[in-house]
């Protein structure tokens, strides 16, 4: 008997197959045979509290075949907006589970370049949409009725994802995908696209963005940069414009904390402020001065600038990290009640890993502080951080360089940075265990260090 | 003895890139000239798929060939490997008159074979386009002969057989086509759809060479394909 439609298995594996190869992956079991494919369209779906946006990614050359309209060499001043919104207009629906149409309405469309697996570089047509469903309206249960070019280019394939979903939890990664749309070619129609995104709650948003702000810490190594180099001197007296001995570990302890609260203090005030008061400031500047930022943290490290001032410099400093922060957040779009939520849970990541952080940094500062060799590697770290903080503040103004690239790599490698941390730590607080141990069994004679530590003191 | 839905098979090779040394052989089953098995081979811009009965050849398709660039010279010699199949194709749609090509002509565009990889089994409920029984024996053979070429890559005895059996259906085969009548630019598509035999070819922009089209091409057969042994 013939059964009505391809297997769900072989539907799935033809999937995955135009993502990467069109014609021919499946065509036969064993040792797929390979064709380049043709640009699929990409639909990104944003799914919100009362409405979803979608993103749509469109190659013009389809796109202009389809309808009519051909965008293969247009200025981004001349696009026909109007008639490629009503284009785009008569083929974006969206109806409930009942059969409800939604509201659509084509916002911002612009050109771009792009280039898939294989395909070679295009271009392509970037279209907003927003998709309202009737009043209380389910945005997670619907069927997206879509044929933007597949009704006339029958052969064009859509891969529909969702990209961003807060009541899912699914924010700040790569787009999950949801389905294709492509004609069913036995009845040469198109089928709407169930989309079905389970259930969602406040709960899984705010541990989501929980994550978020953790991840973004990690990741975002001239945040932690500062703080760091900031601290690197904590342990250290500063006297006649250098660094001189030892502060006393109670000092030094107690400056961190400080220190580590104004920051927290300081990004926490802008991140809430920019973000519930929608400052539309461009990224760059603050980008740079939080490079600046770093810098001044780096010449601090070297000869003290503001000793016992590192607090209320990390407080002033921090508003601009915050300001930074709440870029992500504003790209979010989120309503209101969900921004609060975000705001929570996002600062409440940072501070988790920013805790740890410095937790962990701790006992390696008391303890490179003691050493022989610390003008050496407090100068060595400091000039290290200067360079990156050099790179960032001039990729920042606009001239892209390998240092910055560089210090933005590290950022990728999280796991062996904070492995290399905790092994600091744990070798810090041995070493401290061993003289320790080492002062209690010979009173009388000073520890090397002590002595050089009191030499430099002199 | 497979039955039922297709296995799925391992990932294979050869992906999007070319070369000799990424062509596979693949058998589906144990070769014998007594069991039911099917023979595998392909790369980039081929597959070829042949199964076998009881020593016999009950399905030498889906069949896909394409090419690019369509036309290449080495050490002075032209090569045109599937200029035999565009001019098959050319020499049937040239003679169509205004008013068959009214009728063979598609409202849709292709950029690519309507059939091709993940498609098994979904040819189009509706056949469309100029029905061959309207057109003259002359162009009758045209349409045989545009055929031919696809299937003359299994052996002879079996290519006769599928021939004989495409020229006993001919009346209840469409030839349609989209895009231009050239075969020499994007979109351009033809298509013959019979009860049995289903021919699609199609101009393709260019991915290694960016300013000439290439070809893609898919033979299916609505009964044989893989033999008939899977249901979709």
């Amino acid at each position: 008997m013939k059964t009505p439609r391809i297997s769900i298995a072989t539907f799935w594996r033809a999937l995955a197959g135009i993502a990467v190869t069109v014609p021919a992956a499946l065509l036969f079991g064993a040792s797929p045979a390979s064709a380049h494919p043709m640009p699929h369209s990409v639909v990104l779906l944003d799914v919100h509290e009362t409405s979803v946006t979608a993103q749509l990614e469109l190659p013009v050359g389809e796109l202009g075949r389809a309808s009519g309209i051909d965008l293969s060499t247009v200025g981004a001043a001349e696009l026909p907006a109007a008639a490629m919104r009503s284009y785009l207009g008569a083929h974006v629906k969206a109806t409930t589970v009942q059969g409800q149409a939604w509201t659509v309405t084509i916002g911002a469309l612009s050109l771009s370049q792009s280039e898939q697996t294989a395909t070679g570089p295009y271009r392509e047509l970037v279209a907003q949409a927003v998709l309202t469903p009737p009043a209380g309206g389910d945005v997670r249960h619907f069927a997206l009725d879509y044929d933007v070019i597949v009704h006339q280019v029958v052969t064009h394939v859509v891969l529909v994802s969702v990209r961003q979903d807060w009541a899912a939890g699914r924010v700040g990664q790569a787009g999950s995908q949801v389905g294709a749309i492509r004609i069913d070619a036995r009845s040469m129609t198109v089928p709407p696209l169930t989309v079905d995104l389970g259930g969602g709650s406040a709960w899984r948003g705010l541990l989501a963005m929980v994550r978020l702000g953790g991840n973004h810490i990690l990741t975002g190594t001239d945040h932690l940069l500062f703080l760091l180099i900031l601290l690197l001197p904590a342990p250290l007296r500063a006297a006649g414009g250098r660094w001189r001995g030892l502060a006393g570990a109670r000092t030094a302890v107690g400056r961190i904390g400080r220190t580590t609260l104004a920051f927290t203090v300081g990004h926490s005030v802008a991140l809430a402020l920019s973000a519930f008061v929608h400052l539309a400031i461009p990224s760059w500047p603050v980008e740079a001065f939080i490079a600046a930022s770093i810098l001044v943290g780096a010449a601090h490290a070297i000869r003290p600038i503001f000793p016992g001032r590192e607090a209320v410099v990390a407080g002033v400093f921090g508003l601009g990290h915050g300001m930074a922060f709440s870029f992500v957040l504003a790209e979010m779009q989120l309503s209101t009640g969900r921004l609060a939520l975000s705001l929570l849970g996002f600062n409440l990541g940072i501070e988790l890993v920013q805790t740890l952080l410095v937790a962990l940094a701790l006992p390696v500062l008391l303890v490179l502080a003691r050493l022989r060799a610390q003008p050496a590697l407090r100068v060595g770290a400091a000039l290290l951080t200067a360079s990156a903080a050099t790179g960032w503040l001039v990729d920042r103004l606009g001239l892209p360089n390998p240092v910055a690239r560089v210090a933005d790599s590290a950022g990728s490698h999280t796991t062996p940075m904070l492995v290399g941390l905790a092994g600091a730590a744990l070798a810090a607080v041995a070493w401290r265990i061993r003289t320790a141990l080492g002062e209690r069994a010979a009173p009388a004679a000073p520890a090397p260090v002590e002595r050089e530590v009191a030499t430099a003191a002199r | 003895v497979p039955t039922g839905a297709p296995p799925s098979g391992g990932p294979g090779g050869g992906g999007l890139n070319y070369g000799s040394g990424i062509y596979f052989l693949a058998f589906l089953g144990t070769p014998s000239t007594t069991g039911t098995w099917q023979l595998h081979f392909g790369g980039h811009h081929l597959a070829v798929n042949i199964t076998f009965k009881d020593g016999k050849v009950v399905g030498s398709t889906p069949f896909f060939i394409g090419v690019e660039p369509s036309s290449f010279t080495t050490d002075s010699v032209t090569y045109q490997p599937l200029s035999i199949m565009r001019d098959g194709m050319l020499k049937l749609t040239g003679s169509l008159t205004t008013a068959q090509q009214a009728e063979a002509k598609l409202t849709e565009s292709f950029g690519d074979v309507l059939l091709g990889p993940g498609q098994d089994g979904n040819f189009p409920t509706t056949k469309e386009g100029v029905k061959v029984s309207e057109l003259s024996p002359q162009q009758k053979k045209l349409v045989l002969a545009a055929i031919h070429p696809w299937v003359a890559s299994v052996d002879d005895a079996t290519a006769k057989m599928l021939m004989k059996s495409y020229e006993k259906e001919l009346d209840q085969t469409y030839v349609a086509y989209s895009g231009g009548l050239g075969l020499d630019t994007q979109g351009d598509y033809v298509r013959i759809d019979g009860p049995g035999v289903w021919v699609e070819f199609i101009c393709q922009n260019g991915i290694v060479f960016q300013s000439q089209i290439h070809f893609h091409t898919v033979y299916r057969d609505h009964t044989r394909d893989y033999g008939g042994e899977f249901s979709f």
